[in-house]
């Protein structure tokens, strides 16, 4: 496995356990009725804040482990070592990303003109951009996988 | 736009250039080693550029390195 392939499985894994803890947040705050109200707005806000904290922080966590496992399998841990076959399965999966998320994008603004509160079309765009990490790095794992 | 599948014979070369590694090779035209093992299962088309540099480390023809055959 290339230094690229083990990051990418890293950042799927990453990306899921990171929305996983954010959904189950989110709908434990659903269900108290603390997402209800005009203070619901706010409360979600504060939650999408935590949301990109902690991508950012568990994305440097995952690319530190990485380079220690890289390093310790006695490869050399080099981020630049990127190749055609690698930029073409990151163009690749990044188009499937842009279209999972501009989907997501249309879906929140259906759920307002449908009188959906705000803090579900939020959600729902935010739905389509998890969906769309999770989506670019389970798609770009398939293809190292297959070869390409 | 007619199917194919792009064949090479960078294994058999590789052999007969004194059992080169897929390492070698791979540092000699600026590509990760697994590239160049998708290349040789086919499982990856080179761009024509990276099929050029690799016929060059031969010192072989491109059309001797790789085939395209119609499905």
């Amino acid at each position: 496995m290339s230094w690229l392939e083990r990051s990418t499985v890293l950042q799927a894994l990453r990306a899921v356990l990171v929305y996983v803890w954010y959904l189950s947040d989110v709908r434990a705050l659903a269900d108290s009725g603390a997402l209800a109200g005009p203070d619901g707005l706010e409360r979600l806000g504060w939650q999408m804040l935590q949301l990109i904290g902690v991508t950012v922080l568990a994305g440097i966590v995952v690319q530190i482990l990485a380079v220690i496992v890289t390093t310790a399998t006695g490869q050399e841990a080099i981020a630049d070592m990127e190749d055609e076959r690698d930029r073409q399965i990151e163009a690749r999966a990044t188009e499937t990303g842009f279209a999972m998320a501009g989907f997501g994008f249309v879906s929140g603004i259906l759920a307002l003109w449908q009188g959906w509160g705000a803090v579900w079309a939020f959600n729902l765009v935010l739905a389509g951009m998890v969906a769309a990490d999770v989506a670019v790095n389970l798609l770009k794992f398939i293809r190292y996988w297959r070869g390409g | 736009m007619a199917k194919g599948q792009l064949t090479n014979t960078i294994r058999r070369l590789r052999f007969d250039a004194d059992e080169m590694t897929q390492k070698d090779l791979a540092e000699k035209v600026g590509v990760t080693r697994q590239t160049i093992v998708a290349i040789e299962a086919a499982k990856y088309s080179p761009t024509l550029e990276l099929a050029f540099q690799i016929a060059h480390v031969f010192g072989r023809p491109l059309d001797e390195v790789f085939f395209w055959t119609p499905r």
